[in-house]
């Protein structure tokens, strides 16, 4: 692919981020409501393009179509995820909507906060959202570099390509804050949508005439390849539907999707995006299969089967269309990056420094002068951490970030549907779930039943101990229990 | 919600979560209209009935109270922060 033309591309997407960050600042007002939900005023295509974006990153574009070169189509039960999350989204996301309306959150660790009457449960939720989320910021921004590095045949070298993405992001963050972001993952869809089934068709109809032929090539190669558990026999049902809970259940604790609950107009629209959203995704999730399974058909000895799709992209695609599909890998990583540091930088302004150093100031416009400078450290520290911090650690995080925020969702649950759950049930139950969730990452401990994921294991552990230490504690205030459940009676 | 209802929509979610499990196991056979892998046919279809199920929560039952009438909500929500005012 010409550098020339990727860089041409490259610079008149930048110039279209760059007008929708300006439209966003031009309409912002100085609240944090504004500058972190935009109002709350997201209508249902809007928010459905926002949290399409967000929850798909580079890694739908990278990872998945390697996923599938290895394990053939059984990786597509994982896909299941989406449901969960969608189902969260109704059953959770619609009563963080109203508790929103009515009491003014911004995030879930606030309603923490408020609902446990306690700044313990919000601080350690809040550590746990930090931890899994400022790693894989980093990581993300990381991949974008060597994106760039790679399709322009290092003429954008990679400390330039990380710069580049770095600062287009902030800029636009910055000045326009969640109207801007959102309206950049409007855009990102459309180009998201645009390259992965352009991808699909192209490289399908280069490989073996269409998606059919695709499929039956691959099951020549291996009947395994487009049957369950797989080649590898690791897809049973038992580690199917654990993942996809992992990742979908996990997925939706993440700090920038939960967040966009309390940013919809109506309670209508949480409900119609429940509904929709799994639609939507398949988009994301079934064309990587055939982009995968082509590519095992095409290079079936691959000794890294996840450079199989920008191998593809520079051999097989037309190089005008490879430039769509650069782009819409950096418009995945852009819209999951933008959405992360913003859902971040809330958490900290709204739940660390207003809730301790200046409970007061809540609503005032220097907040959100602050936040602006708090979003640039946060940045900073996930590139340092990825770059300076500890490898174990910063691997363990990236692995382990759905099944991390899984543990925290159990909390949540217990706070929207059930009033007898307390701080310390809570407490215990994310600390000890959080510890037990690291002694089996690094096999300190192994269970004895095999074929299911380590996150739910986790899970079973916190749920136990949330559920016999709330009982065995002194119930929540009667009148913070009213406050929060009174509306959802009839 | 009555308890009935409540437990007939814990039963559909039951079976609705063997079905993403891909209980169907080692079945690669037939390829339907011409591209799609039996597992994969067969998980679009749990996929399809999951919606539904969503969907039937979402818009025929009351599972979130009172607050399902959003207008009255949204006009409860609009006279507390004016009376705050």
């Amino acid at each position: 692919m010409s550098p020339t033309l990727v860089i041409v591309g490259v610079g008149l997407y930048t110039i279209l981020m760059f007008a929708i960050g300006f439209w966003g600042y031009g309409k912002s007002r100085p609240s944090m409501e504004d500058f972190f939900l935009g109002g709350r005023t997201l209508g249902l295509f809007v928010v459905l393009c926002t949290v399409w974006s967000t929850l798909f990153s580079a890694y739908s574009y990278i990872g998945l179509p390697g996923a599938y070169y290895r394990t053939g189509i059984s990786f597509f039960g994982v896909a299941g995820n989406i449901l969960l999350n969608s189902l969260c989204m109704y059953l959770l996301g619609s009563r963080m909507w109203v508790l929103g309306k009515k009491h003014g959150f911004i995030n879930m660790t606030d309603l923490f906060a408020e609902r446990y009457g306690s700044n313990l449960v919000c601080v350690i939720a809040m550590i746990i959202s930090i931890g899994s989320l400022l790693p894989y910021i980093g990581l993300q921004i990381k991949g974008a570099g060597l994106t760039l590095q790679g399709v322009t045949n290092n003429v954008i070298s990679f400390n330039m390509g990380l710069l580049y993405i770095t600062l287009v992001v902030l800029f636009y963050v910055l000045l326009g804050g969640f109207r801007s972001v959102v309206w950049t993952d409007v855009v990102q869809s459309i180009i998201m949508l645009v390259g992965m089934l352009g991808a699909m068709f192209l490289i399908a109809d280069k490989v073996a005439g269409g998606l059919g032929g695709v499929i039956e090539k691959a099951s020549a190669i291996s009947p395994k390849l487009v049957s369950f558990p797989g080649p590898a026999g690791v897809w049973t049902p038992s580690m199917v539907l654990t993942t996809a809970m992992v990742v979908g259940l996990g997925g939706f604790a993440w700090p920038q999707i939960s967040q966009r609950m309390y940013a919809t107009k109506r309670l209508r629209t949480i409900k119609m995006l429940a509904f929709i959203f799994p639609l939507a995704a398949l988009f994301v999730n079934l064309p990587p299969i055939f982009i995968g399974l082509a590519g095992r058909v095409q290079y079936p000895d691959l000794k890294n089967p996840d450079l199989v799709f920008p191998l593809m992209l520079n051999e097989l695609v037309p190089p005008v269309f490879g430039i769509i599909i650069v782009l819409a890998i950096l418009a995945a990583i852009m819209s999951t990056v933008s959405g992360q540091i913003l859902s971040l930088t809330s958490i900290i302004v709204r739940d660390f420094y207003v809730r301790f150093f200046d409970p007061a100031a809540a609503t005032e416009a220097r907040i959100t002068k602050l936040s602006r400078f708090i979003l640039l450290l946060v940045v900073a520290g996930a590139l340092a951490f990825v770059f300076w911090g500890p490898t174990t650690l910063v691997g363990l995080l990236i692995d382990a970030s759905g099944p991390i925020m899984l543990q925290v969702l159990v909390v949540l649950i217990g706070a929207l549907y059930w009033e007898r759950a307390t701080k310390e049930g809570a407490i215990i139950s994310m600390i000890a779930s959080e510890f037990f969730l690291i002694l089996l990452w690094t096999k300190v401990i192994k269970m004895p039943i095999g074929g299911i994921h380590n996150g739910v294991w986790a899970m079973i552990l916190g749920v136990i101990l949330f559920f016999v230490i709330s009982l065995m504690t002194k119930p929540v205030d009667r009148k913070i229990l009213d406050k929060f459940f009174s509306t959802f009676r009839e | 919600m009555s308890a009935g209802q409540k437990g007939f929509l814990v039963i559909v979610f039951i079976v609705l979560m063997i079905g993403i499990s891909t209980p169907f196991q080692n079945v690669s056979a037939p390829i339907y209209l011409g591209f799609l892998p039996a597992p994969i046919f067969y998980l679009l279809i749990v996929h399809i009935l999951f919606v539904a199920f969503i969907g039937y929560m979402a818009f025929f039952t009351r599972l979130h109270g009172r607050a399902e009438d959003e207008e009255e909500f949204l006009a409860e929500v609009r006279r507390e922060k004016e009376g705050g005012k």
